[in-house]
């Protein structure tokens, strides 16, 4: 932590030193349309150079030229008329252009460029990619993982209300099988307040959804997918503040404010904050505390042990726009999140107080350069370590059942592992290095290597320790992982084009004295054809999931490793097709239909077999997928916005042989349990203008989630299988925008309904619960 | 403390009669038992009343655990497709002829359990759901109780001690818990763990004690002294103290001339103390390694004793040298088949006996003649997933085992010590068997 400390302020000390030689010279300036409104996602491009940038939320763009002179400058966007202008620029000097876009004949109104925007982000891209705009959900409460939910193939389970264990699943993929990502910096090591459920929606810019198929930019061992959050990173001074308060005593707010000097410094601030009671009512049988017997009858209770707090401050410090940086900045965080643990691994299971507990404390370095030395040639560095903990609290005497009543008994903790104070410091760091070449308008390479280094120890004043394993259970672990990936990117035509690349894993554990590597190489490729309003994707990728290094080494003694265990291997496969359009002006519609197919081979399972006789874990055959995701919107002028997404898929287990036999495996073919395989959302927004005040508008929206009933083990195991039952859940939602658009109130309601609601099996999610929010943007 | 403790036992004892003698439709009640004059089912019926009966068949099928109601043991097939009730575990004791129970075993939760009874038509049925004050390490029949034992408790005077729930049998409701310290009872400086209960009349029971010393942190060693030691400690249940003190230990008898005799599976402690045809208590010292690094923790052999249940004291002129007997292989589980018949569960290989190491390597060994014998008619260990708990009925005993991905129950042959495929489980993809055991349905 120290060192890596004095590495950044000497590589900061390089940097200042070489800054005060230069003086950059500078075209920036502001796109709009014909009504002075701000245009993002508009192109620059600097004729006979290979500069260009994007037009951000205000329309602002900032280019930095090697040196002064007259330049072409030309300014694209797919709903506008594309404009040139020439622009003359003394050496070191800053003009500042404002440009006017008119709108192109068909496209009249700005609303219906909301249906565009998706695609046009993701339009050169040939991966299975869906981005979520973040920016229309700032006025609701919702936070990064309902944000997700709404997307096709994916489903986000909660245990819970706020802060809930959750299971995020793609595609028949969960757990280990999807990476996140923070701005294209791995969340593996984050602390537990950087998790989608309680990320504000406010500090996002957009997300993307990479399913299947993932590109080198993200060196990760995903074998089903990567999701990318990509926070607001604003060019101009920006302040957002929001509050939301509702139902079950929770309160939440986030503050984002950035600045931006004329010299190019930065500051950004993201401090938010998330506290809820979490007493919702749940409908459980309860336990009589001096028999132990569970009622026969169920009864409605509040929970009482799941308060929910984090407060987390993301300060990050540093220069954009720079002739030796486009953004060099340094961050700090901080986080601290409290959280009752109100049930067991099944919802009987009522504890009273136990807890967990969790600090980040983490340093990061964000470096990104665009035409470093020669034209066309991109680098970014992004760097991190988190030097915080998680702690398991669990020390009661007390036993408590679902009517909040308690007994005092003979032994403290009320889990069945006895008391505990068990601290995980899982210390870790990684570092992402990503250097791009545009060869020409046809080529161009992209390489990508990331660290990621792992170290735990733990540490419980509370433990017994009396087997060799519980002896050896505080002995650091440590794992080093390198990826490095190449791709090539080939623009055939201006509307086909084809990426191929590869990727080579690398993984070293140590545990005690031992040490144990492996390594394997995996390929793919992607491309992209588009024809009018339509768009074709297509790609493959042959992925692994490298094993941990609890299955490599058990825990040392009693669960024995396996150092032979292959990788996870798994085959993407993904086919897109999308159409947009806009008829008469007035309607617009987008619809993408989806088709992927995931085979996986090798997965990591437990071995029943010989009670240490053998590997603990073994390679024993896979799961095949077949999915298709539909997806489709349709804007009527600015008035009516009606979306929707359907997923059905197959999700098959491929273990054809019962482990250690040649035994034919009983479940093989059968679909995969506790996976949910028909599932949707629809949605609906009305925008009325002018309402009591004009220029003060009212958005109303509709929001409907279904999935259906899904087994929670093979369906066809036992008398009575459990099913977790088909459910449908209706929100509502009211926002109302005054003070000119800077002022925003919202009220939801959301299970309108209060219907008994799970995700995933008897952990029930809150009933009717209402939210208000109140949001101030300049 | 005491007085609330009392009285809410008191009230316990009231609501169960209360219960019985209004809700009670299928079992008859008896009077007797009790501390007082309440009525309580001691859970013993007559011949008279008896509807039928049922093998119940535990198994394990990817994440469910199921009971499988079985008329015949020795031929045939059962598919978990379709049958077997969801239960919470597939490790099945009986309290008497009348009622299984089974116990959940999840990490890091309380222990649930759930004890199931055969209805007048045959079908098992869900008689009670119960959430246990303490997870449970040793379940046993004692009496009109099922006791489930654990220790890793710390008593209100900091001290470690051992929790026993005493479960009314009939009904499946905790009556009370007690509680005993565990410190300086075998030796001094050093605390017991305890594994195995048998019932050894007059209202008492044993348990093998695995010693520990006692330190200050749990940074410091606490490898015992005692290396070449066996205890065996003697229990008596007193329903006349008050609830929490009601188990009361009268005695701790030692022996040298063998190590202790707890095994272990993980961090669970495993009992390797079983009963004779006369009511005598064989114990059997595993004298396992401490690791590979480690090596040996006592000099002394795996090796057999016997405690005289009508002196309570080791009967200084038995002692059988089990790795002797069995070309260096040391005892992992032992299971009493009756008849002074014992299935020894050793150790695979003569080199590894550590927790964990590879066992299921079977012997079956009479505890009166000390005749060793391995037993045939098994897949070798390595392929071995799971053995069940015998099941003895008369003269024939019955053993589920999952071997190389098939599930069969065994039946032994007890005088060529060979085992015989019976009724095979079928489906179980990659799960493994319980045990089985047979109850009745009575009026």
């Amino acid at each position: 932590m120290r060192k890596f400390l004095l590495l950044t302020v000497c590589i900061l000390g390089q940097i200042l030193a070489v800054q005060a030689q230069h003086k950059p010279t500078l075209i920036s300036g502001i796109v709009q349309d014909e009504k002075g409104k701000p245009i993002d996602f508009a192109t620059i491009i600097l004729m006979d150079t290979k500069k260009n940038d994007l037009t951000d939320e205000q329309g602002a763009f900032r280019l930095k030229l090697g040196s002064g002179g007259t330049y072409k400058l030309v300014v694209q966007h797919v709903t506008y008329e594309t404009k040139e202008m020439t622009v003359k620029v003394e050496d070191g000097g800053h003009v500042k252009q404002n440009i006017v876009l008119s709108a192109k004949e068909a496209i009249l109104d700005d609303v219906v460029l909301q249906v565009k925007k998706p695609i046009e982000k993701v339009r050169e891209s040939a991966y299975n990619v869906i981005a979520i705009d973040a920016k229309p959900l700032y006025n609701s409460s919702l936070d990064v993982s309902g944000a997700l939910d709404r997307v096709s193939g994916v489903k986000v389970r909660r245990d819970g209300a706020e802060g809930s264990d959750y299971t995020f699943s793609m595609n028949g993929f969960s757990g280990r099988h999807i990476r996140f990502f923070m701005d294209g910096v791995p969340m593996e090591g984050f602390g537990s307040e950087f998790k989608i459920n309680n990320l504000p929606i406010t500090m996002v810019d957009r997300i993307e959804v990479y399913k299947g198929v993932v590109p080198v930019e993200f060196g990760s061992d995903a074998l089903g997918g990567a999701v990318n959050i990509i926070t607001n990173k604003s060019k101009e001074t920006k302040i957002d503040a929001s509050f939301t308060t509702g139902s079950f005593n929770t309160y939440k707010s986030h503050l984002n404010v950035s600045k931006v000097f004329d010299n190019g410094m930065t500051f950004q601030v993201n401090a938010f904050q998330n506290y809820s009671d979490n007493n919702y009512k749940v409908y459980v049988p309860v336990a009589n505390l001096k028999t132990g017997v569970y009622s026969k009858e169920k009864k409605w209770v509040k929970r009482f042990n799941d308060r929910f707090q984090t407060a987390t401050v993301v300060a990050k410090v540093g220069v954009l726009d720079k002739s030796y940086a486009d953004r060099l900045l340094i961050g700090f965080t901080y986080g601290e999140g409290k959280k009752g643990v109100q049930t067991g691994t099944i919802m009987e299971k009522v504890f009273g107080q136990k807890k967990r507990r969790s600090v980040t404390i983490m340093p990061s370095l964000e470096y990104s350069k665009r035409n470093l030395f020669v034209e066309g040639l991109d680098v970014a560095l992004t760097s991190n370590y988190n030097a915080g903990y998680n702690q398991n609290i669990d020390t009661s005497r007390y036993k408590y059942n679902w009517a909040g009543e308690r007994i005092k008994t003979m032994k403290r903790g009320e889990s069945g592992g006895g008391p505990s104070l068990v601290k995980f410091f899982d210390h870790n760091g990684s570092t992402t290095a990503n250097v791009s070449y545009k060869i020409n308008d046809k080529h161009s390479l992209s390489l990508n290597n990331v660290i990621y280094y792992f170290n735990r120890k733990t540490e419980d004043p509370l433990a017994v320790k009396e087997t060799e394993s519980e002896k050896k259970s505080e002995t650091t672990r440590r794992s080093l992982k390198n990826i490095t990936a190449l791709s090539y990117r080939y623009n055939i035509l201006d509307n086909l084009n084809v990426s191929v690349f590869g990727k080579h894993y690398s993984i070293k554990h140590t545990y005690l004295s031992e040490s144990t590597s492996v390594d394997k190489s995996g390929y793919g490729i992607a491309a992209t054809y588009l024809w009018k309003d339509f768009q074709v994707k297509s790609s493959f990728e042959k992925t692994y999931r490298l094993p941990t290094d609890s299955e490599l080494f058990g825990d040392g003694d009693m669960v024995w490793g396996n150092t032979d265990l292959k990788p996870e291997a798994g085959n993407n496969y993904n086919f897109n097709l999308s159409y947009s359009t806009v008829l008469d002006k007035v309607h617009a519609v987008f619809a993408d239909a989806g088709f992927v197919y995931r085979k996986t081979e090798d997965y990591i399972r437990s071995n029943p077999y010989g009670s240490g006789s053998r590997a603990s874990s073994v390679n024993i055959g896979g799961v095949e997928s077949v999915g298709l995701n539909v997806e489709a919107r349709y804007v009527y002028n600015d008035f009516l916005q009606l979306g929707g997404s359907l997923t059905t898929q197959s999700i098959r287990s491929k273990q054809k042989y019962a482990i250690g036999s040649d035994e034919l495996n009983a479940y093989y073919n059968e679909r995969v349990p506790n996976e949910p395989y028909f599932f949707g959302s629809l949605d609906a927004g009305f925008l009325f203008k002018d309402v009591i005040v004009k220029g003060n508008n009212l958005n109303v929206g509709y929001n409907l989630r279904y999935i259906d009933h899904y087994s929670y083990d093979f369906s066809s195991i036992g008398e009575n299988p459990i099913w977790i039952p088909s459910q449908v859940v209706h929100d509502l939602s009211a926002s109302y925008s005054f003070f000119n658009n800077s002022l925003h109130a919202t009220v939801e309601a959301n299970n309108v309904f209060d219907k008994l609601a799970y995700d995933n099996y008897s952990f029930q999610k809150p009933g009717r619960s209402f939210m208000f929010k109140i949001r101030y943007s300049y | 403390m005491k007085k609330r403790v009392l009285s809410t036992v008191v009230l316990a004892f009231l609501v169960s009669a209360f219960t019985l003698t209004s809700c009670s439709s299928d079992d008859n009640s008896k009077p007797g038992g009790g501390d007082d004059d309440e009525i309580i089912d001691d859970g013993e019926r007559g011949p008279e009343d008896l509807i039928g009966m049922k093998y119940i068949l535990g198994a394990s099928a990817s994440k469910t655990n199921l009971l499988l109601e079985v008329d015949n043991l020795k031929e045939g097939s059962i598919s978990v497709r379709g049958n077997g009730k969801t239960a919470l575990g597939k490790n099945i004791y009986m309290f008497k002829d009348l009622r299984a129970y089974v116990f959940e075993y999840r990490k890091g939760d309380p222990s649930g359990m759930q004890s199931w009874m055969l209805n007048k038509d045959l079908r098992l049925q869900e008689n009670t759901l119960v959430d246990l004050p303490n997870r449970e390490e040793f379940i046993q029949p004692f009496g009109r109780f099922m006791i489930s034992t654990t220790g890793g408790i710390e008593l209100e005077n900091g001290k470690k001690g051992q929790a026993f729930n005493f479960i009314n049998g009939v009904t499946g409701a905790i009556e009370f818990t007690s509680f005993v310290n565990v410190e300086n009872i075998a030796e001094q400086g050093e605390y017991a763990n305890f594994a195995g209960l048998e019932d050894i009349g007059n209202d008492r029971f044993v348990m093998a004690i695995e010693p520990f010393k006692i330190t200050a942190n749990s940074d410091q060693d606490n490898t015992s002294a005692f290396r070449d030691r066996a205890w065996l400690a003697i229990f008596k249940l007193d329903m006349s103290q008050a609830p929490e003190n009601r188990v009361v230990l009268e005695d701790v008898v030692k022996d040298d001339r063998m190590s202790f005799a707890v095994a272990r599976y993980r961090s669970s402690r495993v009992s390797t103390i079983g009963k004779g045809a006369s009511g005598d208590i064989y114990v059997f010292s595993p004298s396992a390694m401490i690791s590979q690094e480690k090596g040996a923790f006592s000099t002394k052999p795996s090796a057999v004793l016997k405690f005289d249940k009508n002196t309570l004291k080791f009967d200084r002129s038995y002692y059988f040298d089990l790795e002797a007997k069995s070309g260096g292989h040391k005892v992992y589980k032992v299971y009493a088949v009756g008849k002074d018949q014992f299935i020894l569960n050793m150790f695979a290989n003569t080199d590894q006996s550590w927790n964990m190491a590879p066992a299921n390597k079977l012997a079956l060994f009479n505890a009166k003649t000390g005749q060793f014998q391995w037993i045939s008619g098994l897949e070798d260990p390595a392929l071995i997933a799971e053995i069940g708990t015998p099941y003895v009925e008369g003269d024939e005993v019955f053993v589920p085992i999952t071997a190389a991905a098939k599930s069969y129950v065994y039946l032994l042959n007890r005088t060529t010590a060979t085992f015989a495929k019976g009724l095979e489980i079928k489906d179980l993809g990659d799960g493994t068997v319980g045990n089985v055991v047979k109850i009745n349905s009575y009026k």
